[in-house]
């Protein structure tokens, strides 16, 4: 098969995986459960629909340090679709997180060709620890996909330097802007831009030893530069009703807060260690977290792909070769590397795994795609058959990880690989199940087991529940017959996940029910209606 | 990638153009050299020995190095001055090398990828329409009445669940009317939670209810036989409070009493 047959082939396994990811979002995006943050965000959204409905009249319920880009799409799908709130909130997820995938899909077409974007894109859609929070993370996975399309629209851009068309510019803006109408930390992305230019400039510069040169390029640069950014601030602010309000101060205000989190304190545990979640986290937190949620395959790509990226740029800058492809896949590498360097200088606040830093997940697919295509060419030119043999290895190592996603669904944000000897390896000694979507799965396993043992009192009688899962799950999945008890020690049933030993709470009480995966418990239901022994 | 490619294109078409003289193509060509090296022509023999432009296969660098540096002496040379030109299809072949290491590999295949796109809004489309429907909580005819005794000309009004906001200030009553159409015989359970008083009737017989009229939240059950085909379900209710609402919950199936959902319409079989 020559290089262009196989770069078609590639494209339309491309196309048919973006609809195979299609059709399984719509055919399970029902199964998922409320997590802990999604109820806030649903809120969010209602509210500033409601705000931009009465002419964009603020009032305190606006408060919040999040812009509302995601929320507001998901409130402006409700309003015209006929899905409960949930189970629209989970189809809108799903259908942006696809949309990450082909952002990926793109950012790797754009640096190594249809080959590693189809690579990369498989990568991305079979990690499930991005796969699972597709559904009801509304604000890490939307970020995410945002960071992987002005990633991509950055090194488009780079790569026509120095005269990139005006829909590139305008392209960066918006791009640049969702991200930041997601999260304040998408501002990353216009120093990575910028970052980008600059090198541009002064390589050029550098090379015709002319300062002229430079001072020349920066100055046709910056002025589309500054309209970009404009556009990405304007964009933010359109989704910030409290931003706003002080459209300079109150953003940075609230990137200087996201640094400095210690609202969530309560115990973690990390490599076997219980650690508290609002301290600086471990040195290590984000390097080990990569290498234990992302599928092992994922992983070994990745470090060889960071080596060999490292050592191609070093190469290329040397020998001054090739400018804009070097630099385009260095502000990738850059992208992927400098918020963990700055969140483990800075010590940043981290829990609940790899949740804060899904963003790098779309990186790291494109940078081991890069891995395996170099590989691929270096095993070719040994032995065709090696080519072969490699893009098996990569074949059974997604395989692998379906597996295990289909082996957890809907929970597969709980994914450990096997280097970590898989969810039970970790269960204990990492977060597991720290979002709460199997609150879901345990409260309906409830009702049908009382329904199945004792019907005429499910029939004639209310139940009591108490847990660590929000006010809006219950109604959200059990009839009004199931009320949130006052206070616990009343309540008929405790229904506890896992995180910070919730589940212990009333660990004398005989177990009635669990949810569990890989022989793990996510969820322990007991009865408390019935006396310690 | 536009800037590089025009000067090439000029130069293919300059180059196959037998009215021309080949010569030229060379400044076409050598622009279309210098951009893809990122350089000036004072360099760009160098570079390309550097290996400037990586995509050029090893094999064929030496023979491009060779024509570059040709064109060049013919382009610095005056230009009444004869000069000895590469044949025109050594030249093709230079041109071939940079349109192929040029060649803009991540431009999109756009026309498969629009008709995937235009597929997946039409199945979505779909999916979304079909949804309104399956997803309605039920359909309702409802008629509240200002007082709790049912007393007085009725405000009337569609909804989809009893539990929908009243019209009317509290204390009041309503009735609820709908049907249920069944394929096959069922032992159904319906199943009353709410606070305030409420009777249901399946074909105007009672299966649950509870006039109590208190404002704490009750649970109250009933199972009735149904045969197949249409059956009148109507839901009597009186709140002391505004807040006071009612779940009608329903098993048809055998699995646990949920939301009864009423697709059916409903105008024919009521009264």
């Amino acid at each position: 098969m020559t290089r262009r047959r196989l770069e078609q082939v590639c494209d339309a396994l491309s196309v048919g995986g973006v609809v195979t990811l299609c059709a399984l979002v719509l055919l399970t995006f029902r199964d998922y459960g409320l997590t802990l943050d999604e109820e806030t965000h649903r809120l969010y959204g209602d509210r500033v629909v409601a705000y931009i409905a009465r002419g964009l009249s603020y009032d305190d319920t606006l408060y919040s340090l999040y812009p509302a880009g995601f929320d507001l799409l998901a409130a402006g799908y409700r309003q015209v679709s006929d899905l409960g709130p949930y189970d629209a909130l989970h189809l809108v997820g799903g259908l942006v997180g696809i949309t990450g995938a082909v952002g990926v899909w793109l950012l790797a077409r754009a640096l190594f060709g249809p080959i590693g974007a189809f690579i990369a894109a498989l990568l991305c859609a079979t990690t499930p620890s991005y796969y699972g929070d597709m559904f009801n993370n509304p604000k890490d996975l939307p970020f995410a996909v945002a960071y992987a399309w002005s990633l991509y629209v950055i090194v488009r851009l780079v790569q026509q330097l120095p005269r990139p068309g005006w829909r590139w510019w305008i392209g960066a803006g918006v791009a640049i802007g969702l991200a930041m109408s997601v999260r304040i930390a998408g501002l990353l992305l216009l120093v990575y831009l910028g970052i980008g230019l600059l090198a541009y400039a002064l390589h050029r510069g550098w090379h015709a030893r002319s300062a002229e040169v430079t001072a020349r390029l920066i100055q046709a640069l910056s002025f589309r530069f500054a309209a970009a950014a404009g556009l990405a601030w304007g964009l933010m602010l359109a989704t910030w009703p409290w931003a706003a309000l002080e459209p300079l101060r109150r953003p940075l205000y609230a990137l200087t807060q996201f640094s400095e989190y210690t609202a969530h304190s309560r115990p973690m545990p990390f490599a076997g260690r219980i650690i508290d979640s609002a301290r600086p986290a471990p040195l290590d937190y984000i390097p080990r977290y990569l290498g234990l949620k992302l599928p092992d395959i994922l992983v070994l790509l990745l470090i060889l792909g960071a080596v060999l990226g490292v050592w191609r740029v070093i190469a290329r800058v040397r020998g001054s070769a090739e400018v804009r492809r070097t630099l385009a896949l260095a502000l990738v590498g850059l992208a992927g590397a400098l918020p963990p360097a700055y969140a483990m200088v800075r010590g940043s606040t981290l829990y609940d795994g790899l949740r804060h830093v899904l963003f790098l997940v779309p990186v790291a697919c494109v940078i081991a795609a890069g891995a395996a295509l170099l590989l691929g060419r270096v095993a070719g030119r040994r032995h065709p058959a090696l080519v072969v043999v490699l893009g098996a290895v990569i074949a059974i190592g997604c395989a692998d990880a379906v597996a295990s996603m289909r082996a957890l669904h809907p929970h597969e944000y709980v994914y450990f690989n096997r280097i970590a000897g898989g969810l039970p390896g970790a269960a204990g000694r990492y977060s597991t199940n720290y979002y709460g979507g199997d609150y879901r799965e345990a409260l309906e396993s409830l009702q049908q087991h009382l329904w199945r043992t004792e019907p005429e009192v499910y029939l004639q009688d209310g139940y009591t529940v108490t847990g660590c899962f929000n006010g809006e799950m219950l109604p959200a999945y059990l009839p009004p017959s199931f009320t949130r008890a006052p206070v616990a020690d009343t309540a008929d049933f405790s229904v506890d996940f896992t995180r910070a030993d919730c589940h212990l709470r009333h660990a004398d009480r005989p177990e009635i029910l669990r949810v569990e995966r890989e022989g793990t418990p996510l969820v322990i239901v007991r009865d408390l209606r019935t006396e310690a022994p | 990638m536009r800037h590089q490619l025009e000067p090439l294109a000029a130069a293919r078409a300059l180059i196959d153009e037998p009215a021309v003289s080949s010569r030229c193509a060379l400044p076409h060509l050598i622009e279309a050299w210098c951009s893809a090296a990122e350089c000036g022509t004072d360099e760009l023999v160098s570079r390309l020995r550097a290996g400037a432009v990586a995509s050029i296969p090893s094999s064929r660098r030496a023979a491009v190095i060779e024509v570059v540096e040709h064109a060049l002496e013919a382009t610095r040379a005056e230009p009444w001055a004869a000069v000895a030109l590469p044949s025109r299809r050594t030249l093709r072949r230079c041109v071939g090398v940079l349109e192929r290491a040029t060649a803009d590999r991540s431009r999109l295949p756009w026309a498969p990828v629009a008709a995937i796109a235009g597929a997946l809004v039409l199945v979505l489309g779909m999916h979304c329409a079909a949804q309104r429907t399956v997803d309605r909580a039920g359909l309702w005819r409802a008629a509240y009445y200002g007082n709790p005794g049912f007393a007085g000309p009725p405000l009337e009004r569609e909804v989809d669940t009893p539990s929908a906001e009243p019209p009317v200030a509290a204390p009041y009553s309503a009735r609820f009317t709908t049907c249920l159409e069944l394929e096959a015989p069922v032992d159904a359970v319906f199943q009353l939670v709410g606070a305030g008083g409420a009777t249901l009737y399946v074909d105007d017989r009672a299966v649950v209810g509870d006039w109590s009229g208190g404002s704490e939240v009750r649970t109250r059950g009933g199972r009735i036989a149904l045969t197949a085909g249409r059956h009148a379900v109507r839901l009597d209710r009186y709140a002391p409070q505004v807040d006071d609402q009612v779940a009608v919950l329903a098993s048809l199936d055998g699995s646990a009493p949920a939301p009864l959902r009423t697709v059916a319409p409903c105008a024919e079989a009521m009264p």
